[in-house]
């Protein structure tokens, strides 16, 4: 039994990451924490910040207003008030809160969270614009000079908090994990992870990175890609060839000695060694960079796998990009 | 859930009757009333064309604003007075809708009235069939309901 388990009855673990308020009420509920008048009488809360929220949306120009519009400001507030939730370490104390200080104390607090996050996200924008790389990737151009900044222009957090008005049609290397995030939340991590993935990226010449786009496709331009773990795993082929990684590229004879030098490993054996591999990058590239280390990690095993699978399915040029003509 | 959604809609009810009936101590001098069954089934009107028009409403009913903008009408008498309410009310949040929220309860009321005693000569059908959706369309184009409202000729 960990110390979470000690310190809190409610599991975060049993939580629904999009169903967060929901989900802690039935938990409190289960256990004892909240009884039926507890739970009548936010409710009535709930209520009570609906009819304020739909009265500052509406004001006094009219008396109704459409159901669906209706829906989007009660999520909207679900949404504000599951924002402040979440940052309680033990979902007890968010019950605890919940109880003492009432539903509308934390619409205020996660409203003035949401603030904080645009803060973040406005600072990012401005730092991802600076550490962009020139590219001419499409959708990298246009979710960076177009998504983000039109996000920020048009989002509403009064009454549209939970949605994401934004084109963040690039995908980023870590993708799976901020997918089951909402609105501002998965705009933060989103520009936090591109930013972190242009700084890695610049660590090489932008001349290579392109030369190594053309090799995956000569398309590459209008490709759905992420170039960062295009990258990365150029990065793993040099190393596992001992060639230096600001060459970015290996050739097909290094591609087949690849092959050799997997050949008759069992799966922890070439996990083994692409972990001592990224040990190594980590030193090369990382040593001062923690969060980029954090970044990499979470997604770590991914790439194990996917080195792993491409080369038993003899694919690994599909994912270690080969010399396709010569540098002019 | 159920329970406090109950109250507060009893709660509304009351209140909503309570304006109502105060409505006829100002309509009287126009010798039109309502009886409590007709306050009753303009009630249940509403809340039948609410739910046709996929509306909530909050706070406020619109049921009273729409008696004191009408009672004075020349096409509208004791025999009809209910009847036409029923309509007005079908009328004013089918437009609500159909307007996008663009306008609000009092210009809606407000242009309704003028029109359904101007060009509409207290013809309801003409109102919700023409006016209504001309001006629905002007809003559209986008050209300012006041200066629609002055010039009748363009609902005729």
């Amino acid at each position: 039994m960990n110390n979470i388990d000690v310190i809190s009855l409610i599991k975060k673990d049993n939580l629904d990451q999009k169903n967060y308020f929901k989900t802690l009420i039935n938990e409190a509920y289960n256990i004892g924490m909240l009884n039926d008048a507890d739970i009548l009488d936010i409710q009535t809360q709930l209520l009570k910040l609906l009819d304020k929220i739909v009265y500052k949306y509406n004001g006094t120009e009219s008396s109704s207003i459409r159901k669906e519009i209706l829906e989007e400001i009660s999520n909207s507030n679900i949404y504000i008030i599951e924002i402040y939730l979440k940052t309680f370490n033990y979902p007890d104390d968010a019950v605890r809160t919940i109880k003492d200080k009432g539903i509308n104390f934390i619409y205020l607090e996660g409203r003035k969270r949401i603030e904080k996050l645009l803060n973040v996200i406005r600072v990012y924008y401005i730092k991802i614009k600076e550490n962009k790389l020139n590219l001419e990737n499409m959708i990298y151009e246009d979710t960076i000079l177009g998504g983000i900044k039109g996000f920020l222009k048009i989002y509403d957090p009064d009454f549209d908090a939970q949605d994401m008005k934004i084109t963040a049609d690039y995908p980023l290397f870590n993708n799976n994990y901020i997918r089951n995030l909402q609105g501002v939340e998965f705009v933060e991590k989103y520009v936090k992870s591109l930013y972190l993935e242009n700084k890695f990226c610049k660590m090489f010449s932008e001349e290579k990175i392109k030369y190594l786009l053309s090799g995956y496709s000569t398309r590459y331009k209008e490709l759905i890609i992420n170039i960062f773990e295009i990258v990365l795993l150029e990065i793993y082929a040099c190393k596992l060839v001992n060639k230096n990684v600001q060459n970015l590229i290996i050739t097909k004879e290094e591609l087949n000695k690849i092959y050799d030098i997997l050949e008759n490993k069992t799966e922890q054996e070439i996990k083994d060694k692409l972990q001592n591999l990224y040990i190594d990058i980590k030193k090369e590239l990382l040593v001062k960079d923690i969060e980029i280390q954090n970044y990499i990690e979470t997604n770590l095993d991914y790439i194990f796998k996917l080195i792993y699978n491409s080369f038993k399915q003899k694919t690994l040029d599909k994912i270690f990009i080969t010399e396709k003509y010569i540098i002019s | 859930m159920d329970d406090v959604d109950l109250d507060i809609i009893k709660q509304k009810r009351k209140l909503e009757i309570t304006k109502i009936k105060n409505c006829n101590e100002y309509t009287k001098k126009y010798g039109i009333t309502l009886t409590d069954d007709q306050i009753k089934n303009i009630i249940e009107r509403k809340v039948e064309t609410l739910k046709e028009t996929g509306r909530i409403e909050f706070r406020e009913s619109v049921i009273d604003k729409i008696i004191k903008e009408f009672c004075d009408s020349p096409y509208i008498f004791q025999q009809n007075y209910a009847e036409t309410l029923y309509e007005l009310i079908d009328i004013f949040y089918e437009y609500k809708n159909e307007t996008m929220d663009l306008i609000s309860d009092n210009e809606l009321i407000e242009f309704m009235k003028k029109n359904f005693d101007g060009i509409c000569q207290g013809d309801l059908d003409y109102l919700s069939g023409t006016v209504m959706n001309k001006m629905r369309e002007d809003l559209t184009r986008p050209i300012s309901l006041n200066n629609k409202e002055s010039d009748d000729k363009d609902y005729e």
